[in-house]
């Protein structure tokens, strides 16, 4: 908003920078994109021609499962159910870790709140490495279960932060409105609880599922061959050949993810925030 | 309830206090913030547990019970309307967690928004309604869970002035309606005497005085009560009382107290404003307790004029009079001013007694 007596030169800029920062914020993006329709057979920036040669070619790597460069479609699927799993779970732990450090008082809360934050500062690599150490010493481990525990663990810090975020927000009064209603403890948190959370609760979700599913360090210590997460694959894939199939995959891949995120703004609207409803 | 305690951190929020509510009263606990009430209105609704003391209700012992198995409503300050749901969800909450089926719920929503006339409004939002509108529905949704005993925490206190007494007329009406019994919490002194049947005012974690409205303003049971209700003028506070009854005031003059009236322990001497007379210089000749002051200034509420009056012998007194049809001929600030203050006017306080001056 401008005030009076203030000139335009002042917005003009404001809006030269604006452009800046996000052409800088997404160039990597933008770059990845363009490069996927590259001609030739290497991922070149600008690209050279156009063509949707590459996408056709992911489409080989897809269906041919056992050839030369195999299993895109399992590691996909595989980053798709640990993600979905993991965010259930983060869900699920976040939302009651989130509401006990929120609602109550007891000894040790402080402490509490800090080491469940504490995978969001520890470089993942540490991560990654305590527990391959950890399994390596406890023993069989499979794999699946391997990259559940690492992603759970990487996971719920973002759903504690989103929901109790939300719960800040959250007038224990209502709480109170409902038990003076006859509503006991746990018809509460159903009836009233959850559903001013919401917002929390999705947009924790979303994070979850998002970073189990880019998430490259934490599983490339605990992957093995039959269990591959997608960006692993990727990470292999690329050590053996480097064309602009990979930019395809990605291209693909940051659309997938507009969409979801599209989706889900419109089913709960995400912007707006429990309680600040108008 | 019983010699109820809750101290926090050590500190005695409410302590041994004691009263009953009648059937179908109004009660309000009335004091300045941080007297106790609040603490004591959610002790009765189950969110604080007592330290010590009981709580009973219809001869059953409910302290220990958690909130949702008390059978007393609470009608929050700022309504406390779950925002995800409409007016008839509302509404409606009470009746469904207490396992009412379908179609006799409907009925009893339909009930309750008839009584505070908001048939209509069932598929809104509490946030597409105005504030009385919301405070409605709140009391629409305890009144339908049926509980026997209303609690009421400063309810009138978010909306402006004009509505808030209409909407103290429309709640004071229903209370009579459905005869429910009733304790009301508040700092607003006359919000409290227009609905209640009954008072209790309390400072500082205990109950001052028990009574009803009339007789707590008109003979307040001690110096804070009488200071927090309305206004007051303290005259004298002379210890002993002095034999003939007559207390001196110096150069502004003597106060006679009636000769039944002068029993031992009365220490201290208050009179209200608005029962003093006031005039210029020798106009109340021949009349006994008449006091001689000057006027500092005279502020103009509308319906009457409030004159700070300085007396002579160094004192402040406050003078209230009615205003006249068509105004009051004006007096000139430090204009001599002779003020009577009538023997049946004067409040006697005696020493203090905080305890023993409040049934239960």
């Amino acid at each position: 908003m401008r005030y009076a007596g203030e000139g335009r030169s002042g917005s003009r800029l404001l809006g030269g920078y604006l452009v800046l920062f996000f052409l800088y914020l997404e160039a990597p993006i933008i770059i990845i994109f363009l490069a996927s329709f590259n001609d030739g057979p290497t991922v070149r920036f600008p690209p050279v021609g156009l063509s949707l040669q590459w996408y056709e070619e992911l489409l080989h790597i897809a269906r041919d499962g056992s050839g030369t460069k195999p299993g895109l479609v399992k590691a996909l699927w595989t980053s798709a159910w640990l993600g979905v799993v993991s965010m259930v779970g983060a869900v699920f732990a976040g939302v009651l870790a989130a509401y006990g450090i929120q609602r109550y008082r007891f000894g040790g809360r402080a402490i509490l709140r800090q080491a469940l934050l504490l995978p969001l500062l520890f470089p993942q690599i540490v991560t990654g490495i305590g527990l391959l150490l950890w399994f390596s010493q406890v023993g069989s481990v499979p794999t699946w279960a391997r990259l559940l525990i690492g992603h759970l663990i990487i996971t719920l810090p973002y759903v504690v932060v989103t929901v109790s975020a939300s719960l800040q927000t959250l007038d224990p009064r209502l709480e109170e409105a409902a038990m003076n209603l006859g509503a006991n403890r746990i018809a509460t948190f159903w009836h009233i609880t959850i559903p001013s959370i919401r917002s929390g609760i999705v947009s924790g979700a979303i994070f979850a599922w998002l970073i189990s599913f880019s998430n490259f360090t934490v599983s490339f210590f605990l992957y093995s061959g039959e269990l591959t997460p997608l960006p692993t694959w990727l990470y292999e894939y690329l050590q053996h050949f480097l064309d602009p199939s990979i930019a395809a995959l990605s291209t693909l891949l940051i659309i997938s993810t507009f969409l979801v995120l599209a989706i889900a703004n419109r089913l709960f609207a995400l912007g707006r925030l429990a309680g600040l409803r108008k | 309830m019983r010699g109820l305690s809750k101290s926090f951190n050590g500190i005695a929020a409410v302590s041994d206090v004691s009263f009953v509510l009648g059937k179908g009263e109004f009660l309000s606990l009335l004091g300045p913030s941080g007297c106790g009430k609040t603490t004591t209105l959610r002790m009765l609704a189950g969110f604080v547990a007592p330290d010590s003391g009981f709580v009973t209700l219809r001869d059953a012992d409910i302290t220990q019970r958690p909130p949702y198995q008390r059978d007393v409503g609470l009608l929050f300050q700022n309504y406390a309307l779950f925002p995800h749901m409409t007016v008839s969800e509302n509404v409606g909450f009470g009746p469904r967690m207490r396992g009412m089926p379908r179609s006799e719920r409907a009925e009893r929503v339909q009930w309750a928004l008839d009584l505070v006339r908001l048939s209509g409004f069932e598929l809104r939002k509490p946030s597409e309604l105005s504030g009385g509108q919301q405070q409605r529905v709140a009391v629409a949704r305890v009144l339908a869970a049926e509980a026997s005993v209303l609690l009421l925490d400063e309810p009138f206190s978010n909306l402006d002035a004009k509505l808030r007494l209409h909407m103290q007329d429309e709640l004071k009406e229903l209370q009579l309606r459905l005869k429910i019994s009733t304790i009301h919490v508040t700092h607003d002194q006359e919000e409290a005497m227009s609905l209640s049947d009954r008072l209790i005012i309390m400072n500082a974690g205990r109950i001052e005085q028990n009574a009803r409205p009339e007789t707590v303003y008109g003979s307040p049971a001690n110096r804070f009560v009488a200071e927090f209700m309305g206004s007051c003028n303290r005259l004298a506070d002379q210890s002993p009382v002095p034999r003939n009854g007559e207390f001196d005031l110096g150069p502004a003059g003597r106060l006679l107290l009636s000769a039944d009236r002068s029993a031992s322990g009365v220490r201290e001497v208050f009179v209200r404003p608005e029962h003093v007379d006031v005039a210029l210089t020798g106009a109340f000749e021949n009349r006994e307790n008449v006091l001689k002051g000057s006027l500092v200034r005279s502020v103009y509420l509308g319906e009457r004029t409030r004159l700070h009056i300085l007396l002579d012998n160094g004192q402040s007194l406050l003078a209230q009079c009615a205003n006249p049809p068509g105004g009051r001929e004006e007096i000139e600030n430090g204009s001599r001013l002779d003020v009577h203050v009538p023997a049946s006017a004067l409040f006697l306080i005696g020493d203090v007694d905080y305890n023993g001056t409040s049934a239960s």
